[in-house]
């Protein structure tokens, strides 16, 4: 599952969001200035098609690029949620 | 009610793009039809028409040695559209209509300042910036703008951005419905988009300054035709 | 020899209805505008709010406001002309017009709707979806001159129509300018600073004080009537304040937030001084951007204490978006409608709901009351997306 989330957490920040991605992108590169660029209202749009695409809803306030240390930490948050709805779609 | 400017203008760099493909083939800025992206700006091609030709005109901010190094302060950005990024709005407007939620990305692109602040970072532009739409005399109105803008002496050069994406289906509507009241320009053929730096005739040092050519202006960019044959060729610098 | 640009006329919508004595009413009184949103469902949105004029308060002439019927943009920017040449006493005839709008979002959204529905739109107002058709529109209800800008430079769109109207009559090239903007609220713009989650979910708007919370839309429209002062003072007509000083500049920082330290609104602020040749400490109040979101207020204070230096604690600011709202193209001339009146009625409009200070803003916010003071000069201020700003300076007659 997290190798499914990582890939098309990386697949809407290059074409949905339209930012350049790294030629190499490692699990410790951050999301924010620093690494991947991603903005307040670019974190919105990615948390907006995950939500949709994996039918979860995330803690939007968690996921803010200045609070979440690098991509592993923030596909890990994603992963999470969707197992916990999943488990409790299955009981 | 015009008047004449203070002082004359000098363009001291130009560009412009039409980004049509073939369907260019002879105009001035012919281009392929693909515009490099702006970083986190989708679904519109306004704000990478704006951002290309001002790459083009500036020549990039990278080697720090660009018409705006040093002068930042001292630079002014004009932009005139006659719609706007209808795109962006109309995109917008339909989703909703569909019953779709808002994207965030379409939130702040929506209004024009927004790749200007993506612009003026770029190349540390921290002048006045003033965008204006008008449907009739735009050229010439952004012009005069610009060069009243450029009577403080604070100031050194205005970079003036004309723009309009595609006529859209909004736009034919009221093309089609308009009567005497509001008169709606000739519009560009396609997307299309010019930048000129100016500065105060006096202080544009460098090749040989002449009048603006006289030459028919170019068909395909409607209202911006006249701001396309500014557009500096030959090492001539038009003052006007 | 520059000519001097005196205000001799204005016409103003807000949240609480036509003309000054609805300011005086609502801002000057301190009441938050705020209601639930009933011109279009709220409910698939996170904010349910905002400071619409649902037609309690004086009406706008010519125009019956009710439960279901919004007005239009052109039809408030029409009476608040109708009112602006009124109280200036003049015809403007030929007087360029500059509106800061971007254009009428419930026009576009009947065409796409009747598109939608397979209907040919036959509603004339589609025209006004483009924001060059209302000074167009406004040129031509009143016989006015050109040029007819629409300034589309977002939420200091109409802050720039006046500074460029004066420019206007500085150099001569016009006497008399009709200028300002206009912004209802509307279902598409709301829905794209919902989804931005620009729009505070407590239904309130509370700038500069902790647990600060903002931004909220709001209903906003007004036209100035600028002349040089001159020909004013030739007609005997009365001159309501002069317009001494604007000033624009960008922050160079950002796409959508503002420069931390507020560099280019006090460059803005400081351009604007210098055009009217005083010194910071001759302004005795300041009517701020003061959206209420938190990178805002703390920016803007950082940027009146650049401009002020040691004076900036004894400089009363405030933000009167915390009863207008947030008008968009239209609040900055809104905003100096209501530094025009603080300046003649010697009065300064509160920050309302401000309760507990915040450290990172430290400065005389005029909490919850107004307050008597007579003011000679006063700075009003906006900023934009884009890290655009500007910034204007009034003076009492």
């Amino acid at each position: 599952m997290y190798e499914e989330t990582r890939e098309f957490i990386l697949t809407v920040i290059r074409d949905v969001i339209n930012l350049p991605l790294p030629a190499e992108v490692g699990d410790d590169l951050p999301l924010g200035e620093e690494g991947l660029g991603l903005e307040s209202l670019a974190t919105i749009e990615l948390v907006l098609q995950l939500e949709g695409r994996y039918g979860i809803e995330l803690p939007e306030e968690e996921l803010d690029p200045a609070l979440v240390p690098d991509l592993r930490a923030f596909v890990r948050t994603v992963v999470d949620r969707r197992a916990a709805t999943a488990g409790s779609v299955a009981r | 009610m015009t008047m004449p400017l203070e002082q004359p203008l000098a363009v001291v760099a130009g560009a412009c793009r039409a980004p049509w493909g073939e369907a260019a083939d002879g105009l001035p800025g012919a281009a392929p039809v693909p515009l490099p992206n702006v970083p986190g700006f989708v679904t519109s091609r306004f704000s990478p028409l704006v951002a290309a030709a001002v790459d083009d005109c500036l020549g990039g901010p990278e080697d720090g040695s660009g018409p705006v190094a040093g002068r930042g302060e001292r630079t002014a950005i004009v932009l005139a559209t006659a719609c706007g990024d209808i795109t962006t709005t109309d995109t917008a407007t339909r989703r909703m209509v569909a019953g779709q939620v808002h994207s965030p990305l379409l939130f702040f692109q929506s209004v024009t300042t927004s790749v200007l602040g993506h612009l003026s970072k770029r190349y540390g532009i921290t002048g006045p910036v003033s965008c204006v739409s008008d449907g009739g005399e735009l050229a010439p109105e952004a012009l005069e703008l610009a060069g009243v803008v450029l009577e403080d002496d604070w100031l050194d050069q205005v970079l003036l951005i004309g723009v309009d994406v595609a006529a859209a289906e909004r736009v034919g509507w009221v093309r089609d419905h308009l009567d005497g009241a509001y008169p709606l320009g000739p519009l560009p053929d396609g997307d299309a988009v010019v930048a000129l730096l100016l500065r105060r005739a006096t202080d544009a040092d460098g090749p040989a300054q002449s009048p603006p050519p006289a030459a028919p202006l170019p068909d395909g960019y409607g209202w911006m035709a006249p701001l396309v044959a500014l557009c500096p060729a030959n090492g001539q610098r038009p003052t006007f | 020899m520059p000519h001097e640009v005196a205000i001799t006329g204005y016409g103003v919508l807000t949240a609480f209805g036509f003309g000054a004595d609805a300011l005086r009413h609502g801002v000057f009184g301190g009441r938050p505008g705020f209601v639930p949103v009933t011109r279009f469902d709220p409910t698939p949105f996170r904010a349910d709010r905002a400071a619409t004029f649902e037609g309690a308060g004086p009406e706008i002439p010519g125009v019956v406001v009710k439960p279901g019927y919004t007005p239009t943009q052109a039809e408030v920017l029409h009476a608040c002309t109708a009112e602006a040449l009124r109280v200036a006493g003049t015809d403007a005839l030929g007087a360029p017009v500059l509106l800061g709008t971007n254009g009428d979002h419930s026009a576009a959204r009947t065409f796409w709707t009747d598109r939608a529905e397979g209907r040919d739109s036959t509603d004339p107002r589609v025209l006004d979806s483009l924001p060059a058709a209302l000074p167009r529109r406004i040129g031509e209800d009143f016989g006015l001159g050109f040029p007819r800008l629409a300034f589309v430079n977002a939420c200091v769109a109409s802050t720039n129509s006046i500074a460029h109207g004066a420019e206007l009559i500085r150099r001569g090239s016009a006497d008399t300018v009709v200028c300002g903007g206009a912004y209802l609220v509307t279902e598409d713009v709301f829905a794209k600073f919902d989804s931005g989650r620009a729009l505070s979910k407590e239904g309130v708007v509370r700038p500069f004080a902790a647990g600060r919370a903002g931004l909220l839309q709001g209903d906003g429209a007004a036209v100035l009537v600028l002349e040089s002062a001159e020909r004013a003072r030739a007609r005997g007509a009365q001159v309501l304040a002069e317009l001494v000083g604007w000033g624009l500049a960008a922050d160079a920082y950002h796409v959508v937030k503002p420069h931390p330290r507020g560099e280019g609104l006090a460059r803005a602020a400081s351009a604007a001084l210098r055009r009217a040749g005083l010194a910071p400490q001759d302004i005795g109040y300041v009517n701020a951007h003061g959206t209420g979101t938190p990178l805002n207020d703390v920016a803007e204070t950082a940027a009146l204490h650049s401009v002020f230096g040691g004076h900036a604690p004894d400089v009363p600011v405030s933000s009167t978006k915390s009863s207008t709202g947030h008008m968009l193209e239209a609040t900055g001339a809104v905003e100096a409608v209501i530094t025009l009146l603080a300046l003649r009625d010697g009065v300064l409009p509160p920050t309302i709901g401000y309760q507990e200070p915040d450290p990172a803003c430290d400065l005389d916010y005029i909490p919850n009351r107004a307050r008597p003071a007579e003011v000679t000069h006063a700075l009003s201020l906006n900023a934009a997306f884009g890290g655009v700003n500007a910034a204007l300076v009034l003076k009492r007659v």
